[in-house]
C-alpha cells in the first residue's frame, strides 16, 4: 500500500480515529498500532508479517540477553550472535541467490577447467531458491540491530515489553522504506506519546509541520520525481545510445534530482504521517546537494542510514581511535557495506567504494569539515561535490558496469536529434536543483507564515494543493525507487 | 516575528481535514472515482465508489467541479504533455471503457480474419517466410467504438476491407532508410522488453522499434487504461509493419463484465470473458497491422504469482489456434528465459558462457539486458518474416 493512494488515505483515517478517539489507554494504543502496522504490511503479502514477527521475537530475546547480563563477555557474545542472526536473515532473502549464482558459476568454471573433473551431473551446485524480497526488510532489520546496539551501548535500557519492541519494529509509517529510526530516538518518546491527547485540552499533534511535510513529500514525488523519471531519465538510461549527448548529460543530472525527490519525498510523508499520530522522527534529508564535500553530503543524505553506519558500523570498526590508516580503511569498508545494503550487485559495491574512497581522501587531507569563506570557492566546492555525487548515481542507477560504460560512451553522441528536452523538463531540472539552495532562514520564514494561517483556511489550501496536484500529475501510478531496498 | 501555534488537538485536526475533504469533493468531484477504482478488493471498491459517486453528484450540483478538468486540459496544452502517454486524458481513467469495450470491438465475423489466407487463394507460406496474405481483403465490416469520454466522443466506423488495404505489405523491402516499423505495446514489462528489442536492433538499424509501456495495464481494467481506443487511434495515425503485444501481467483479478456482473477468477465465465477481451484487442491490431507477435507470460520469482501467470498464459495460448499463424505469432517468453521447463532464475547464461542478470530485484520485471536476450527469438522472427536489403544484426549484450 503506497502512501499517495486512496487506500492508504482510508486506512490512515481509520488509524487516526482509532488512535485518538477509540483507544485511549496506553496499552490499547500499543496493540492497536501494532495491529494496524501488521495489517498495513500484510497488504503486500501476509507472509511478510511472519518474517517480521520472527525478526522481532528473536531480537527481543537478544535484547533481553544483552541488556540483563552484567558480564561484558556474555553481552558481547550475544551482541555478535544477534548481528550474525540479522545478517543471515537479511542475507538469505536479499543476497542468497546472488551468492548461489556466483558460487555455482565458480564451481562450474573450475570443474570445466579441471581435466580430471567428474561429470557435471555429480557437481554440487547451490540450489536457486524462489524467495521473494520482503518489502522493507533492509529497513526493519537495521532497526532491530539498532535496538540491540543501543541496549549494548547503554544508550537505552533494555525494553522488557515485547509489545513495545513489536511496535518499534513494525510502526507502519517507517516500515516499508524508512527512515531507519534508531531505538534511542523511538523508545524515550513512546510512553508520553501513547498517553497524549487523553485530556481534551491536550494538544499533541504538530499539524503544521506534519501537513507541510506531507505536502512537500507529495510535491517532490508526484511532480519532480515522476515527471523527470518519465520524461527524461527512464528513456535515456534504458538506451542511451539513441539520445544526444546533451540529453544523456542532463538525464544524469536529472537522476540526481529524481532519486532525491523520490526518497526524500517518501521520507517527508513518513515523518508527517508519524507526526499526525504524535510520533517524532528525525529528519532524513537536509538539502544534500548543497554540500561542499562528500563528508558533508553524508551528514545531509539519508541521515538515519548514514548515522546508523557511523554509530554502529564505523565506530564498531574502531572509528578514528586507532590512527589515520585504520580510520581510512574503516571509512572505506563502512561505505562498501553501505553500498551492499542497497542490494547484491557489483554496481552497488562500486558505488559504495566510490563514496568510501572519497570520504577517505577527504579525511586523509582533512578536507570537507568547513565551508570555504570565499563564496566563489565555496560554490566550486559545492559544484565538484555535486558532480561527483551525480557520477556516482550513474553507477548506482545502472544494472551493471556495461551500462555505465554505454552511458559514458553516449556522452559523445552528437549526431542524434534532441527529442526529450522540453520546457517542462528544463523547468523541473532547474527547480529541482534550486530547491537545495533555499536558505534555512527562508524556509523558517515560510513555515512561520504557514503556521500563522488559520486552520479552516489551511484546510482549504491543503485541498487546493491536492486538487492542483491532480491537475498536473501523471495519469498512472509510478513506484517509489527506494521500495526495492 | 509571527507567533507560532504548532500543536493542535485531534478535534482541530479532524476539523481541518473535513474542511479539506469538503473542498476536494467540491472541486474534484468528477475524478473522485479514479483513486477509488484503484482499490483491489471489488466489494470494498464498490462501497467506496458509491461514496465517491455521491460526492460527485454533490460537486456537480454546486457546478464548481468544471474547473479542474478545464485546468487539466489547459495544463496539458501549455506543457505539451497532452501527447505523452503517461499524461494523456483520452485513454486513462475512463470509467465506462470496459462497458463500451464489451459492447463494441469487432462485431463482424472473426473467422474471416482467422481464415483470410484461404480467401486470398494463395498458397499459405511456411512459418517464417514472407507472406502476402496481409493485404488480402476481408469483407466483414468492423465497427470500432472509441467513445471513451468527453474529449473523444466520436465513434469511428472502420471497414476491415478499407483498413487492410491501407496496411503495409509484408513484401516491402526494408533498409536503414526505410526501416521495418515495429510497434510494441503492453504493460510495465514492455519497458525492459521494448528497450531490449530497441537495443537489439541497434542504432541506424533496418528495424525501427517504437514501444509504449503502461504500468498496471492489461486486457481487463479498460477503465484504467483503454487499450482498445489507444490502439485504434495509434494505427489510424501511423502505419506499422508489425506489432508486438505483451499484456496479462496484471490480469489475474476478478472483474465486472459490461453488464455489471462480477466474474471471478478460475471460472468458465471469467475465462470466456477474458478470451473475448483478448480477441477484441487482437482483432483491432490485425485490422491495421499485417502481423502481430504476442509475447507470452514470463516465469517470475514469486511462485504464486508465477502460477497465476501460467494460468493467464494458458488462456492466452488457447486463443492462438483461432488465428492463422501467418498473422498472429505467439512468442513463448519462458522458453527463452529461463528456458523451457526451467524454474525462475535471476541470471541467465548465454551459449557463449556469459552470465547476465536478466531479472530485476523485484523478481518480476526483466532488466534491459534481460529484455535484450528475451527478445532475441522475436528479433529472429522479424528478420525471417520480413524482407531486408541487408540482414539486420542482433546487438546482444556483451
Amino acid at each position: 500500500m503506497l502512501f499517495p493512494t486512496f487506500g492508504f488515505t482510508f486506512f490512515f483515517l481509520a488509524v487516526f480515529i482509532g488512535f485518538w478517539y477509540v483507544f485511549r489507554r496506553s496499552f490499547e494504543r500499543r496493540i492497536f498500532l501494532i495491529a494496524a502496522s501488521y495489517l498495513f504490511y500484510s497488504f503486500w503479502d501476509w507472509r511478510f508479517c511472519v518474517l517480521l514477527l520472527i525478526s522481532t521475537g528473536v531480537n527481543y530475546g537478544f535484547g533481553l540477553l544483552v541488556g540483563t547480563n552484567r558480564d561484558h563477555i556474555w553481552r558481547k557474545t550475544f551482541l555478535v550472535l544477534s548481528v550474525a542472526f540479522n545478517l543471515l536473515f537479511l542475507g538469505f532473502f536479499k543476497y542468497y541467490n546472488f551468492f548461489a549464482d556466483s558460487a555455482n558459476g565458480l564451481i562450474q568454471y573450475f570443474s570445466a577447467s579441471s581435466a580430471s573433473a567428474s561429470s557435471s551431473s555429480s557437481l554440487f551446485l547451490f540450489p536457486i531458491l524462489s524467495v521473494i524480497l520482503p518489502v522493507g526488510i533492509s529497513f526493519y532489520t537495521f532497526k532491530t540491530m539498532s535496538y540491540i546496539f543501543d541496549v549494548y551501548l547503554c544508550k537505552i535500557p533494555v525494553v522488557r515489553s515485547f509489545v513495545d519492541v513489536m511496535l518499534y519494529v513494525s510502526f507502519f509509517p517507517q516500515l516499508a522504506s524508512g527512515p531507519i529510526v534508531h531505538a534511542k530516538d523511538f523508545f524515550p518518546q513512546l510512553e508520553s506519546t501513547l498517553v497524549a491527547g487523553v485530556d481534551p485540552n491536550d494538544k499533541p499533534i504538530e499539524f503544521n509541520r506534519a501537513s507541510m511535510l506531507i505536502i512537500s513529500g507529495m510535491l517532490k514525488k508526484m511532480v519532480f520525481a515522476n515527471f523527470l523519471s518519465t520524461l527524461l531519465c527512464d528513456p535515456v538510461f534504458a538506451d542511451p545510445s539513441r539520445y544526444h549527448s546533451i540529453e544523456v548529460f542532463l538525464a544524469t543530472i536529472g537522476y540526481s534530482v529524481v532519486i532525491y525527490c523520490d526518497f526524500s519525498g517518501y521520507s517527508d510523508m513518513a515523518i508527517g504521517i508519524a507526526l499526525l499520530l504524535g510520533f517524532k522522527t528525525p529528519a532524513n534529508f537536509n538539502r544534500p546537494y548543497s554540500s561542499f564535500s562528500v563528508t558533508e553530503f553524508w551528514k545531509r543524505w539519508h541521515i538515519t542510514f548514514s548515522s546508523w553506519l557511523r554509530e554502529y558500523l564505523y565506530f564498531s570498526m574502531g572509528g578514528s581511535r586507532f590512527g589515520i590508516v585504520h580510520t581510512l580503511v574503516a571509512l572505506f569498508f563502512t561505505m562498501i557495506l553501505g553500498g551492499l545494503w542497497h542490494g547484491a550487485s557489483i554496481t552497488f559495491v562500486v558505488w559504495g567504494a566510490m563514496q568510501g574512497l572519497a570520504l577517505a581522501l577527504e579525511r586523509a587531507f582533512n578536507y570537507g569539515n568547513r565551508r570555504n569563506a570565499n563564496i566563489i570557492i565555496a560554490a566550486i566546492q559545492v559544484f565538484v561535490t555535486f558532480a561527483f555525487t551525480t557520477v556516482s548515481w550513474i553507477v548506482f542507477r545502472s544494472a551493471n558496469l556495461e551500462d555505465v560504460r554505454n552511458l559514458f560512451q553516449s556522452s559523445f553522441n552528437f549526431s542524434a536529434s534532441i527529442t526529450l528536452l522540453t520546457p517542462v523538463v528544463w523547468i523541473l531540472l532547474v527547480l529541482g536543483l534550486l530547491m537545495h539552495a533555499i536558505p534555512d532562514k527562508m524556509r523558517a520564514d515560510s513555515f512561520e507564515i504557514w503556521c500563522a494561517i488559520p486552520l479552516p483556511l489551511k484546510g482549504a489550501l491543503i485541498a487546493l494543493f491536492f486538487v492542483l496536484l491532480s491537475v498536473v500529475s501523471m495519469s498512472g501510478i509510478a513506484p517509489f525507487i527506494y521500495f526495492q531496498f | 516575528m509571527i507567533k507560532k501555534e504548532d500543536k493542535y488537538t485531534p478535534n482541530q485536526v479532524i476539523g481541518t481535514l473535513l474542511v479539506s475533504a469538503f473542498f476536494i469533493v467540491v472541486l474534484w468531484g468528477q475524478s473522485l472515482w479514479v483513486p477509488a477504482s484503484r482499490i483491489e478488493n471489488l466489494y470494498l471498491r464498490s462501497i467506496v465508489l458509491s461514496i465517491t459517486d455521491s460526492g460527485a453528484a454533490f460537486a456537480s450540483w454546486t457546478g464548481l467541479d468544471k474547473a479542474v478538468p478545464e485546468l487539466r486540459t489547459g495544463f496539458l496544452d501549455v506543457s505539451g504533455l497532452g501527447a505523452n502517454t503517461s499524461w494523456d486524458t483520452r485513454y486513462y481513467n475512463k470509467r465506462n471503457a470496459d462497458v463500451i469495450s464489451a459492447n463494441s470491438g469487432i462485431t463482424g465475423d472473426r473467422s474471416a480474419l482467422a481464415s483470410q489466407t484461404d480467401d486470398t487463394g494463395t498458397e499459405m507460406p511456411a512459418a517464417g517466410q514472407p507472406s502476402t496474405i496481409a493485404n488480402s481483403a476481408v469483407t466483414s465490416s468492423v465497427k470500432i467504438d472509441t467513445n471513451i469520454g468527453a474529449e473523444n466522443t466520436s465513434a469511428s466506423t472502420v471497414g476491415v476491407a478499407s483498413a487492410s488495404t491501407e496496411r503495409l505489405s509484408l513484401n516491402n523491402m526494408h533498409s536503414v532508410e526505410h526501416p521495418l516499423a515495429v510497434y510494441m505495446f503492453g504493460d510495465s514489462q514492455v519497458f525492459s522488453l521494448g528497450s531490449g528489442l530497441s537495443r537489439l536492433a541497434g542504432k541506424d538499424s533496418p528495424i525501427d522499434v517504437e514501444y509504449i509501456a503502461v504500468h498496471s495495464s492489461g486486457f481487463i481494467r479498460g477503465d484504467y487504461f483503454n487499450w482498445t481506443a489507444k490502439l485504434t487511434d495509434t494505427f489510424q495515425s501511423k502505419k506499422y509493419d508489425a506489432a508486438v503485444m505483451m499484456l496479462g501481467m496484471n490480469d489475474y483479478q476478478s472483474f465486472y463484465n459490461g453488464k455489471g456482473v462480477m466474474l471471478k477468477k478460475h471460472t468458465a465465465e471469467w475465462e470466456d470473458a477474458y478470451r473475448e477481451k483478448c480477441r477484441s484487442l487482437i482483432d483491432i491490431v490485425l485490422t491495421s497491422v499485417p502481423r502481430l507477435y504476442w509475447i507470452g507470460m514470463p516465469v517470475v520469482k514469486n511462485t504464486t504469482y508465477s502460477e497465476n501467470l501460467a494460468y493467464i498464459d494458458s488462456i492466452q495460448q488457447s486463443i492462438i489456434d483461432e488465428y492463422s499463424p501467418d498473422i498472429l505469432v505467439r512468442i513463448p517468453l519462458k522458453d527463452t528465459i529461463p528456458g523451457k521447463d526451467k524454474p525462475f532464475s535471476a541470471s541467465f547464461e548465454t551459449d557463449g558462457g556469459k552470465n547476465f542478470k536478466v531479472m530485476s530485484d523485484d523478481g518480476t520485471h526483466f532488466t534491459v539486458e534481460g529484455g535484450q536476450l528475451a527478445m532475441k527469438p522475436l528479433f529472429d522472427f522479424l528478420t525471417r518474416d520480413f524482407l531486408f536489403t541487408e540482414v539486420p544484426v542482433a546487438h546482444l549484450p556483451e
